[in-house]
């Protein structure tokens, strides 16, 4: 198995006890940026990505040349004006740069396909109580199918990179919640399978210094076969055609906010026309992939 | 190659609504060692006498790992005794519902070269499990446990999946989840047979079942790279559209010189229902070699079947080929006969006529 990447705040504290990793950071301000590279730098860390989330639109960010050493994933509400985002597009593009929008946010999906087709890479955080199945539906037609030229949106595009017919695809590495690859790390050494579990009593596994037995941890075990819960009983999760895509991530909202089933069954649909179509051509990559 | 099918135990620990095994008068025996010991003294002679054979154990119940580990390691001991010169030519299988399994049956099944397990599951509750209320939560519980293991050590498996008078209000919901659960499909759908009153609820009709069928098969076909093995559909597609010929024992109007069941005490019959129903009886191990059994009189009445339908009731019938009148226990079930038709003709051919060739595109040609 390859070695997991680390997820943690960016805490000078805890540098040198993740020594070699590769590390997804969450930064509370992008000016830390050059204090982390530093840091990364004297201890030997491989900086995966770095996560800023910030209240303010995109168009109110100011983007600097210098970022572009680093890969980065913003998570902002909104575009904001696109006339003064536009003003600094010779920046922006040259950064390693995804700017992630959580379905909290009603215009996201608007916001998702205008930076798409101006040649960003986007990717829509997916909040089962907030999402609107109907627009997400519009907007992973727009990702997969559409001919007209844009950016990978993720997760549409992850999946559509991961999927095989005959075997489950779990896109929550595209928000570092993929156990499989991702482990997530305290402030005070403590491992975590999810951001989630890292804030709840019973969510902390090890100690920093027993990474590399974290396989062998029933909790890790139980965790990559939790899958498997759905199926003691009918769930409609478990009976659903789009399961093995969605896993079941929304089995907690799918009373309050149904439409779960019809966009993930229009998603597999969708991703099974989408690799028809790409059978014979490679696209290329050019920026980080979670 | 012939299967012995061997009803190790009739004991199981499961009460599934549609078994019949469980609801059997003097259930609850298990075979002797002395018998297993018997039957692999036998195998040896009969493979000894027919170099050009094999055979196939199926281990079969009631529930075949309730006796335990120990008693397959005597099996796997028995086969190395008593086959010494053979047991290359002895294959086997299981059906078992997995409850039981534990880390210990793994190098057991390995000796054995056991590589997947035949299983089966029902998304509705209380339709299977242990005691009086049908358990089905705790059931389920041992049930994924058990994959878990299998999963570890790269075992598969596939299942049996029972329609009943309860899957048909929503054949589609079965579907995906049986194949949400096992993503290549490895789904079996067979109709339940039911022959009480009591249970008559349960109870599915040809038409019925063929209904079942067809609500699923259109989303199968176009799918069918998503979801490749599920069964009648794959066969059918091989038999129909591929033009191989691989039918099961129900269908293959071949049956009669191939199959013996063995039940607990080593009595010997066709199958586990000819041996429930007291018919075809062709004596016990104790008493006959496995080639007697194999070509035993009463088995020509089954062979004799093939004529008689092919010139009656199935006189003309395009699906012939692939059908052979069906089984003939289905027939004796109806009948109190073996030469009528199954009562489940309508099964294959309506499902054929009204799905398959108008879905496919595909017209069967004898």
């Amino acid at each position: 198995m390859a070695e997991h990447f680390l997820v943690c705040d960016y805490n000078p504290k805890i540098l040198k006890r993740i020594r070699d990793r590769s590390v997804v950071f969450f930064l509370d301000s992008l000016s830390k940026l050059y204090d982390l590279e530093s840091d990364a730098r004297d201890h030997h860390i491989h900086i995966h990505c770095v996560i800023y989330e910030t209240k303010k639109s995109l168009s109110d960010i100011i983007y600097k040349p210098e970022w572009s050493k680093f890969p980065i994933a913003i998570v902002s509400p909104s575009l904001g004006r696109l006339s003064s985002f536009l003003k600094m597009a010779s920046v922006i593009k040259k950064l390693n740069i995804r700017f992630y929008f959580r379905t909290d946010y009603e215009n996201c999906y608007r916001d998702i396909r205008i930076l798409s087709s101006l040649g960003y890479y986007c990717a829509v955080i997916i909040n089962g109580k907030t999402v609107n199945w109907e627009e997400l539906t519009d907007l992973m037609t727009y990702a997969l199918l559409n001919v007209v030229n844009h950016r990978e949106i993720l997760p549409f595009s992850y999946v559509t990179r991961y999927y095989h017919p005959q075997n489950r695809t779990d896109y929550g590495a595209v928000y570092f919640d993929d156990a499989s690859r991702y482990i997530h790390l305290t402030g005070e050494g403590m491992l975590a399978l999810s951001r989630k579990q890292m804030n709840s009593v019973n969510g902390i596994l090890l100690e920093l210094d027993k990474l590399d037995r974290i396989t062998q941890e029933k909790a890790y075990k139980e965790y990559l076969y939790r899958w498997q819960e759905f199926f003691l009983e009918p769930t409609p999760c478990a009976c659903c055609k789009g399961w093995r895509i969605c896993l079941g991530k929304y089995a907690d909202t799918i009373k309050d906010n149904p439409g779960c089933r019809d966009f993930f069954s229009e998603f597999l649909e969708a991703v099974d026309l989408h690799l028809k179509k790409r059978e014979n051509t490679t696209k290329e990559e050019f920026i980080w992939q979670p | 190659m012939a299967t012995i099918i061997i009803k190790v135990t009739e004991k199981c620990n499961s009460n599934c609504r549609y078994c019949d095994v469980v609801r059997k008068e003097n259930t609850g025996k298990t075979m002797s060692l002395d018998i297993i010991r018997l039957l692999f003294q036998r195998t040896n002679e009969y493979l000894l006498d027919n170099p050009d054979e094999t055979l196939d154990f199926l281990w079969h119940g009631g529930e075949p790992l309730l006796p335990g580990a120990a008693y397959y390691k005597h099996i796997i001991d028995f086969q190395k005794n008593y086959c010494p010169d053979t047991g290359n030519r002895i294959s086997h299988s299981i059906q078992t519902n997995l409850t039981c399994f534990t880390e210990e049956f793994v190098s057991i099944f390995n000796a054995m070269g056991i590589k997947s397990v035949g299983t089966s599951y029902d998304p509705e509750p209380h339709m299977r499990g242990p005691g009086k209320n049908i358990d089905t939560l705790s059931y389920n519980k041992k049930f994924i446990r058990a994959l878990k293991i299998l999963d570890k050590y790269d075992i598969g498996w596939g299942m049996i999946y029972v329609v009943t008078g309860m899957s048909l209000k929503d054949p589609l919901g079965v579907f995906y989840f049986l194949t949400n659960f096992l993503l290549t499909g490895g789904v079996n759908f067979n109709p339940v047979l039911i022959y009480d009153e009591e249970r008559k609820y349960l109870s599915v009709t040809p038409v019925q079942f063929v209904e079942f069928l067809g609500a699923i098969f259109p989303v199968w076909w176009e799918n069918r790279n998503r979801y490749p093995d599920v069964e009648p559909f794959k066969s059918l597609v091989n038999n129909i559209i591929h033009g191989h010929r691989s039918l099961a024992c129900v269908d293959s109007g071949s049956c009669t010189y191939h199959h013996i069941n063995i039940s607990p005490e080593g009595d010997t019959s066709q199958c586990g229902r000819s041996s429930d129903w007291k018919l075809l009886d062709y004596g016990n191990i104790r008493d006959s070699k496995i080639s007697e059994i194999l070509r035993h009189p009463e088995r020509d009445q089954l062979e004799k079947r093939n004529r008689i339908l092919m010139e009656g009731e199935c006189a003309g019938c395009r699906f012939w080929e692939i059908c052979h009148g069906g089984c003939p226990l289905d027939a004796w079930s109806k009948h109190r006969d073996f030469n009528h038709k199954s009562e489940w003709c309508y099964a294959k051919k309506g499902f054929i006529e009204k799905y398959f060739e108008p879905v496919t595109g595909s017209i069967f040609k004898p």
